[in-house]
């Protein structure tokens, strides 16, 4: 799992049958700074979370199909959680002024 | 899953049995911005893009659950055809990478 940024929404109406009805979100992964870093990755919403949030990202086929209780949906990424803080030994890992 | 854009359809007579009547797409990763990450692949594609579509792709074990046979020998495939992304905090809505980058 690792913590991201959801920095936007991808709207797609052609979309393969299993992943009908369910949000997308674009989002990139955080640094233990508090950084963005990376390219955009697509990712499943189960929970309802919206953009600019910091959030938890499970990154693995099984979990997906779990979460979204499917064993046919093709996808990797899923939200699964809304940080509220990280505290580490030398402080917390700040929440970006955006 | 990433975003990428179609670049053209790739045409192989001999294939693998389990790849046999499948549709394969040469696409570029991009990011939201329309820049180019990485370099092109090749994906499966069961929802029917064509060239310029910006699209939605799966990687490794996960991108044979696009088809009716999930036993299949491919390591990414093609899962939704992009209208456009939402990308700025308030969630404005600016365009799809291909007409950011056509604007560029």
């Amino acid at each position: 799992m690792f913590l991201a940024r959801v920095v936007g929404e991808v709207i797609a109406t052609h979309r393969h049958g299993e992943l009908e009805g369910r949000k997308l979100l674009l989002i990139r992964r955080l640094s233990t700074t508090g950084h963005e870093e990376g390219g955009e990755v697509v990712a499943l919403d189960v929970i309802g979370v919206g953009v600019g949030e910091r959030v938890l990202v499970v990154q693995e086929g099984g979990a997906a199909r779990s979460l979204s209780k499917s064993a046919r949906i093709p996808a990797q990424a899923v939200v699964v959680g809304v940080v509220d803080r990280v505290d580490l030994e030398d402080g917390e890992v700040p929440e970006e002024g955006r | 899953m990433h975003l990428a854009r179609v670049l053209g359809r790739l045409v192989a007579t001999v294939k693998q049995e389990t790849l046999t009547a499948i549709p394969l797409q040469w696409i570029q990763p991009l990011t939201a911005a329309g820049e180019l990450a990485g370099k092109p692949i090749v994906a499966i594609d069961r929802i029917g893009s064509g060239p310029g579509d910006v699209v939605v792709y799966i990687t490794s074990r996960e991108a044979a659950m696009t088809l009716p046979e999930p036993m299949a020998a491919v390591d990414a495939g093609i899962v939704a055809k992009v209208d456009w992304c939402n990308v700025t905090p308030q969630g404005g809505r600016i365009g799809t990478p291909a007409e950011r980058t056509l604007d560029a």
